[in-house]
């Protein structure tokens, strides 16, 4: 409390001493409270008018309904509660099986922390996670399943060493330089003609390994001999040819 | 409030600690009226005071060991639990009190007191029957004026005048710094003269009071 200082001047302590005048029309003040208090209303009607109007309030007769009063019929229910407070207290903790009910209890409780946390979290900030999860998650699909996700077949376009791998016993190694102006189509419909396939190249000085099928060889050579886009071609593996 | 002798009901809190249910038993008796009717004030309803009742007996079953005389009066330790018991309670069951000021039993018919619409009210005489009848329409007007504060209002109103608590005891019990008990007592009495004011009625302007 804001102890009232003597040697202030009356206006200062008049706040102070009005707040204390429902208390002094009660009488429950200090005796030192009591007496400053008195003294300070022989000289102000505006805290006398106060005081009145709290010796009013203080003395108007109370209404029935304010009334409670205990009986024995409450008591019993005071004690039923009271037995029934107790009774749980002294419970002991009750396995219902042999199981250890312990780790799901803790599951359930992990989960429904995990519920709270969620349920606090801003929703913007929620729907950001889960943006941010998915992308995560498409970006490490694309890179494990680059066979699903990688491959360009699907958008039309066909490598020139694509195709199945040709068997080596009956294949032979033709190497060839294609002129710079040979275009891609063009490369790929001589390739079709000899049933050939890229298998390396282009090298450092532009020179492709071609797989040519054994019993096409000679047709071959000659279809690249005669082409135009065709600089050089050497066959390889001399031996397989008939 | 009348004065209950706080030595017994010291000792019977100690024999409660120790878990006596005839202590108990005798304690209820002792102050459960008490506090009821602080909770009647504020509640309103017979059935919300019963378990308000019922969750302070409680209550001093748990704590009574904890109740230091030391540190203040019983009855403050009791109406402090009480107070937040009851606030609990109002909070469960969502009470609005935003009533009609309509909404007042009693109409004051002018004609009875010479034809004045102005009900200035002195201090109460027992020996006129005048001043008996208005104390009756003033007691309503009262209860009808402090149903329409707000629970703060109502609870240093109901410490302060009728339990007689002093104001470092009605901080204690709400738990509010004493100059908020203060402010909180001066809207409330402020509060109330205007709603008296609405029903015709004025708290007394004389200046001859009781020093």
């Amino acid at each position: 409390m804001n102890k009232i200082d003597r040697n202030q001047r009356p206006e200062d302590n008049h706040a102070e001493i009005a707040g204390l005048i429902p208390w002094y029309a009660k009488g429950t003040l200090s005796e030192e409270e009591q007496e400053i208090v008195r003294r300070h209303l022989e000289s102000c009607g505006h805290c006398r008018q106060t005081l009145s109007e709290c010796q009013t309030m203080a003395q108007a007769p109370p209404t029935v309904q304010t009334e409670w009063k205990p009986s024995p019929a409450h008591f019993n229910r005071v004690l039923a509660a009271l037995d029934e407070l107790e009774a749980n207290e002294k419970l002991p903790a009750v396995e219902l099986s042999n199981e250890k009910p312990v780790k799901k209890q803790d599951k359930s409780g992990f989960f429904r922390r995990l519920a709270a946390l969620v349920s606090q979290t801003p929703a913007l900030v929620r729907w950001t996670v889960v943006v941010e999860t998915l992308a995560i998650a498409g970006l490490i699909g694309f890179l494990v399943l680059p066979s699903q996700m990688g491959s360009l077949n699907r958008y039309g376009f066909e490598t020139l060493s694509d195709g199945e791998p040709t068997d080596r016993k009956v294949a032979n190694v033709v190497r060839i330089v294609f002129t710079g102006d040979m275009s891609v189509k063009d490369l790929s419909e001589l390739l079709k003609e000899t049933k050939a396939q890229i298998r390396q190249g282009p090298s450092a000085v532009g020179a492709f390994t071609v797989e040519v099928a054994k019993d096409n060889v000679p047709q071959a050579m000659a279809t690249f001999r005669s082409s135009k886009d065709v600089r050089l071609v050497l066959l390889m593996d001399q031996s397989s040819v008939e | 409030m009348s004065p209950i002798d706080e030595t017994e009901g010291v000792a019977l809190l100690k024999r409660i600690a120790a878990k006596d249910r005839k202590a108990f038993e005798a304690f209820y008796y002792l102050y459960a009226q008490g506090f009821g009717r602080f909770l009647m004030k504020l509640l309103k309803n017979q059935d919300w005071v019963d378990e308000a009742v019922n969750d302070v007996m409680l209550a001093v079953w748990q704590l009574a060991e904890r109740y230091d005389p030391d540190k203040g009066r019983l009855s403050t330790w009791l109406f402090g639990i009480a107070h937040n018991k009851g606030l609990k309670l109002l909070e469960r069951y969502h009470r609005h009190r935003e009533d009609s000021l309509e909404d007042y039993p009693i109409e004051f018919d002018g004609e009875d007191d010479g034809g004045s619409d102005n009900h200035e009210v002195g201090h109460m005489s027992s020996g006129n029957p005048e001043r008996t009848v208005m104390g009756w329409q003033l007691g309503d007007a009262m209860a009808w004026a402090f149903d329409k504060l707000s629970v703060d209002h109502q609870t240093v109103i109901e410490l302060c005048f009728t339990e007689d608590f002093t104001y470092q005891e009605i901080a204690d019990i709400t738990g509010c710094p004493i100059n908020t008990v203060k402010t909180r007592l001066f809207h409330a009495r402020k509060r109330m003269a205007e709603l008296l004011a609405k029903k015709g009625f004025k708290l007394a302007a004389s200046e001859e009071v009781f020093l």
